[in-house]
């Protein structure tokens, strides 16, 4: 019989003593290597070697060396987060929009380097004072905030920094609308996301005490604003300032999924249920981002709507505005077999705004192909003529 | 939590196959910037990492500061990272690492600390007062056995950064994180029996340099003692 290779011997002996059991393809008793005396001694002093090295304490990392890393990690992430979300935004603006378009930017940079030489000090406090999001100053602002925040020494410096910019940037929410609104409000999450992490990292103390109390302070503000903006926001607007609203805490309603049941006689109809969560009465349903004049009937949790459909194709998304401004919209629309009532349903899966929360039922369908249509039955409703009239209002402003 | 802290240590096959897939998940989650999911791989491979680097320079504050070094990067490249699997992963992380430690070297102008099999007790004592070993042991408990365990490894390091870097890997992954033969063949790109057979010239030329250095202390320490002795 061949011996096995010495390698293989001393594979299986570190199987044994390492890890505590043999290897996964133990090696039978009659395929054990050959052990002579001199080969056995050298295989049992690399095992003990092995043993001595995975044991031994200048490999192991130290407690406090490992928490203290992890802290730091986490700060630089927090950190590296907020930089791509800014570099997104700036990305995402429209050609339009000369302040933040690629080449211009560069021109910014070198007008206010020579505004800044020309006028010194005098442009950054007049920046300073800006508290509105359009003023052409503004930007100067934001540009100062974030060479103090890179400026930085420490954690506390910079969660200290975030929440004044948080703060001001609460301020100009109340003066935006539209871009405006969505970069300030982005910027107000991002800067309320730092500094959670930092809080999250800070080991507990009187610094995390103090923290933690501002951060509830400005959370409890914040919502306040918010919720003051939203009947004056327009519907898009809307949808994302309730995102924002659950994100610091606040019960938002929330759409989980709509089905729509047609009629089959003349005049056409659609009954839209609405299942999710904080409903309250008055709410009015929106098909396709347009506000229906029609109110709903609240009946154990599912809003009810009854309105007028036809010359329209199916919707891509049903949304839902509460009385109390608050708005929620699905892509989960569901279209149960109209003749006969049974429990065969069409799905047309997505994805559902409003809130983080989910609903089992929502959330087996909501697998991300956002607006994909899983058969036919929904084509051959848009194709049947089926569609929502065209009676929306407009939202109060 | 998908990954529990050293966990990989002492995983069986099926555990590890578990892992396979929950690395997946901890992966995709990190790179959506979730920190939950970084600071679970963080955990999960620092004991490779820093055992990795710490086998490779004998300060101890200086692989503090190198693994923190790899760690950073790994935070800053996690989006872009192609790995789908631990195995994957590791290797990523354990390239880095190598990276820094060359790094490091190259900007201190100097090469990894190799031990000469005839260095003179002059040398050792030069090395030992360089190295700042066990930095963790307390010197004044018993200063001349702390002394003598921060000599020994420095021996340790230089015989560890005489072997080639694929024998490194194979000891890191299979004593410090605990990989079994496959999972360490899938880091190294290499097949099973190739991995055991670094593993036993490894674990074979470290047990010699070793044993030649001790040897060569004794024969010192005796010359010295003949010396003293009127």
């Amino acid at each position: 019989m061949r011996p096995l290779p010495e390698h293989e011997r001393l594979h299986h002996q570190l199987e044994k003593h390492l890890r505590g059991r043999p290897d996964k393809e133990p090696l039978e008793q009659s395929h054990q290597p050959l052990a002579t005396p001199e080969n056995k001694t050298e295989i049992d002093a690399m095992v003990a070697l092995a043993r001595h090295l995975q044991a031994a304490p200048p490999l192991q990392a130290h407690p406090d060396f490992a928490q203290r890393l992890e802290q730091r990690l986490l700060l630089h992430h927090a950190a590296l987060r907020r930089s791509r979300l800014q570099e997104a935004q700036q990305a995402s603006q429209p050609r339009g929009s000369w302040m933040f378009s690629r080449p211009l930017a560069a021109y910014l940079a070198l007008t206010v380097v020579l505004l800044c030489s020309l006028v010194g000090s005098s442009v950054l406090a007049l920046a300073a004072q800006a508290t509105n999001a359009s003023n052409p100053l503004y930007p100067v602002k934001k540009w100062e905030q974030q060479v103090q925040l890179s400026l930085a020494r420490s954690p506390m410096d910079q969660a200290d920094l975030s929440l004044h910019i948080a703060s001001d940037r609460l301020n100009a929410l109340a003066n935006a609308s539209g871009d405006t609104y969505r970069q300030t409000l982005a910027d107000l999450d991002g800067q309320i996301e730092t500094v959670t992490q930092i809080l999250n990292a800070l080991p507990a103390g009187q610094d995390h005490t103090r923290l933690a109390d501002e951060l509830a302070a400005l959370k409890g503000r914040a919502r306040q604003t918010l919720r003051d903006a939203l009947p004056h926001l327009a519907l898009p607007e809307r949808l994302i300032t309730t995102d924002e609203l659950g994100r610091l805490g606040d019960a938002v309603i929330h759409l989980n999924y709509a089905v729509i049941v047609f009629s089959s006689h003349a005049p056409m109809q659609a009954t839209i249920s609405l299942t999710g969560t904080n409903f309250s009465a008055g709410g009015h349903v929106v098909i396709d981002q347009e506000l229906q004049a029609e109110s709903g009937t609240l009946q154990n949790g599912t809003d009810v709507f009854v309105v007028s459909w036809n010359g329209h194709s199916s919707p891509h998304t049903i949304g839902i505005l509460n009385s109390d401004g608050t708005m929620a919209q699905t892509t989960v629309i569901l279209f149960p077999n109209a003749k006969g009532g049974n429990t065969s349903q069409d799905t047309q899966t997505g994805n559902t705004q409003g809130n983080t929360s989910g609903d089992p039922h929502a959330n087996t369908s909501n697998n991300g192909a956002n607006g994909n249509k899983q058969d036919g039955n929904t084509t051959s409703n848009g194709s049947n003529g089926h569609g929502h009239k065209n009676n929306a209002i407009q939202p109060s402003a | 939590m998908f990954l529990g802290r050293q966990s990989s240590r002492r995983m069986s096959s099926d555990h590890a196959a578990h892992q396979l897939v929950a690395i997946e998940q901890l992966l995709d989650h990190a790179r959506n910037g979730q920190s939950e999911a970084l600071s679970t791989l963080y955990h999960h491979f620092l004991p490779g990492v820093f055992g990795y680097i710490a086998s490779r320079t004998a300060d101890r504050s200086t692989a503090e500061d190198l693994t923190s070094e790899v760690f950073l990067k790994m935070v800053e490249g996690i989006h872009q990272v192609k790995a789908t699997n631990e195995a994957g992963f590791a290797a990523w992380l354990l390239q880095i690492a190598r990276i820094t430690v060359a790094d490091y070297y190259r900007k201190r102008q100097k090469q990894p600390l190799l031990v000469s099999l005839e260095a003179t007790l002059k040398e050792d004592d030069a090395m030992a007062d360089k190295s700042d070993l066990l930095a963790s042991s307390d010197p004044t408990s018993d200063p001349l056995q702390w002394s003598e365990a921060r000599e020994e490894w420095s021996h340790v390091v230089g015989a560890i950064n005489a072997l080639t870097e694929e024998q490194r890997q194979v000891l890191i992954g299979r004593l410090i994180l605990g990989y079994d033969i496959a999972t360490v063949a899938r880091l190294l790109g290499k097949k099973a029996n190739a991995v055991k057979a670094l593993q036993f010239r490894a674990l074979q030329s470290l047990g010699r340099l070793l044993a030649k250095k001790a040897q060569s202390s004794q024969q010192l320490s005796y010359a010295h003692q003949q010396e003293e002795t009127p």
